[in-house]
């Protein structure tokens, strides 16, 4: 077995990059949706897609980047970057769904307040987003949440590659195969404790935010 | 020179709705003056206010700010001559002070202007108390009160308060009334939505009700009252 805390490392790393890709475009684009009317249709779309089965992304990933899929010269399949790609898709609609909520809110309410003080276009913009913030961060950081618990991605595109792509769910699936059931634990423990820990911080930094 | 604004023909449709929220008002505002706007619920109140306020752009007809269209020129700086000021106000994060100093801050003024027209608003309003408080722990009524501070520090031509007596108890009702007195005093446009018509008439010289979105009657306060009162 590969020492707990490099796959732990590993994991962290990999749906960390993931989700900051993700919040890249998704934040955008659920600011794009909020602010016409004629995107709604899409807003339907993200939603729907919220609850997609891990596998599915992984093996429509799987089939994107084989050797004789359109994206196989790549050469990314079973290497952490597929894991990355197929976790930061995964999340997308998440991010996206909540953080439209989010804006579509801070739109309608503070985007207003700053034009009743005379703020520029760009001016209400920032003020949206600075009110909106600690919200659009849990929805970010509820994404991290998924993309680390995930299995799907991580073992079909990844390949579970001992020192490569084993991520702490796919050791886990591993490790319960072989029967080895204390690894397994802990490392399960280890993913509850990182997902109760994040949830811990977001508390704190809405409630510091709040009370500033 | 006041300002005049001048409302022709206007009608709006909230994006998405089939029937119009205010249909077909004119109507011309002149500095010095209260405006009283009063109906029964979702008759247009607080959408002839935003229009007013250039926050809905009019789907139909003109505001015209004496003779200009501000829709057709710099939106922005036309915006910064007008105040409106929500029923239901929403606070930034941060302090009373930091909500008071919005506006200002958004216009550029620097700290020692933001410091100096804030303590003369605070005293009128009477804030001092408030300053360092949360804002978004305030009571309903101190949230309309610091959301019109944050307001008038603005110093706008145009002021249009949305219900601004709905949460006010007795002393701070007669603190506001004063201030609105002295703000027409001063050339000022004030526009003010209420059900209290009794309010409304003892405040302002002019009084607009509207039904169902358009104005059903109209005229100089004391005669709107007269004929309210004879029609029941
Ligand atoms: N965001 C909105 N979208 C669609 N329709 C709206 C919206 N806001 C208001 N309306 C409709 O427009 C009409 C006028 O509403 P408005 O809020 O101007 O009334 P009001 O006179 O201020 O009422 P109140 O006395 O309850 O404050 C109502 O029929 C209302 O349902
Ligand atoms: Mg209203």
């Amino acid at each position: 077995m590969e020492p707990i805390q490099n796959i732990v490392l590993r994991s962290l790393t990999i749906s960390g990059t993931a989700t900051l890709l993700a919040a890249l475009w998704s934040l955008p684009l659920a600011y794009l949706l909020a602010s016409s009317r004629r995107f709604r249709p899409l807003v339907y779309f993200f939603e729907a897609l919220v609850g997609i089965p891990t596998v599915l992304v992984g093996l429509l990933l799987y089939l994107l980047l084989s050797r004789n899929g359109p994206l196989g010269f790549l050469e990314l399949l079973y290497t952490p970057q597929a894991i990355i790609i197929g976790e930061a898709l995964l999340i997308t609609p998440l991010i996206t769904a909540v953080s439209y909520q989010v804006m579509l809110t801070g739109l309608s309410y503070y985007r207003e307040l700053a034009l009743t003080l005379g703020a520029s276009d760009r001016q209400a913009a920032l003020l949206v987003f600075r009110e909106t913030l600690p919200s659009l961060i849990s929805s970010v950081v509820m994404g991290f949440s998924r993309a680390v618990g995930e299995l799907g991605v991580a073992l079909i595109v990844g390949g579970n590659i001992k020192g490569y792509t084993r991520t702490m769910t796919t050791s886990i699936a591993l490790a319960t195969a072989m029967g080895e059931y204390e690894a397994a634990v802990k490392l399960g423990l280890v993913l509850t404790a990182i997902a109760v820990g994040v949830s811990l911080v977001v508390r704190l930094v809405r409630r510091e935010w709040a009370s500033e | 020179m006041g300002i005049r604004v001048d409302l022709r023909g206007i009608s709006y449709t909230y994006p998405g709705s089939k029937s119009e929220a205010v249909k077909n008002v004119s109507v011309t505002l002149r500095s010095g003056m209260c405006y009283g706007v009063t109906g029964p619920n979702g008759s247009g109140k607080t959408t002839l206010l935003k229009i007013i306020s250039l926050l809905y752009k009019p789907t139909r007809g003109h505001v015209l700010y004496d003779v200009s269209d501000p829709w057709r020129s710099d939106i922005t700086s036309y915006r910064r001559r007008v105040v409106y000021v929500h029923e239901k106000p929403l606070m930034v994060r941060g302090s009373v002070l930091d909500n008071l100093a919005l506006g200002l801050r958004i216009r550029g003024y620097n700290g020692d202007q933001i410091k100096e027209r804030i303590e003369r608003i605070v005293a009128k309003l009477d804030l001092s108390s408030l300053l360092d408080r949360s804002a978004r722990d305030l009571s309903a009524g101190q949230r309309q009160l610091v959301a019109i501070a944050r307001a008038l520090v603005l110093d706008p031509d145009v002021i249009a308060l949305d219900e601004p007596y709905s949460n006010l108890d007795f002393r701070k009702r007669k603190r506001l009334s004063r201030v609105v007195n002295e703000l027409r005093g001063k050339g000022k446009l004030v526009v003010i939505s209420s059900h209290d018509i009794g309010l409304l008439v003892s405040l302002c010289d002019y009084i607009i009700y509207l039904e169902d979105g358009g104005i059903v009657l109209e005229g100089p306060a004391g005669e709107v009252y007269r004929e309210l009162l004879s029609e029941h």
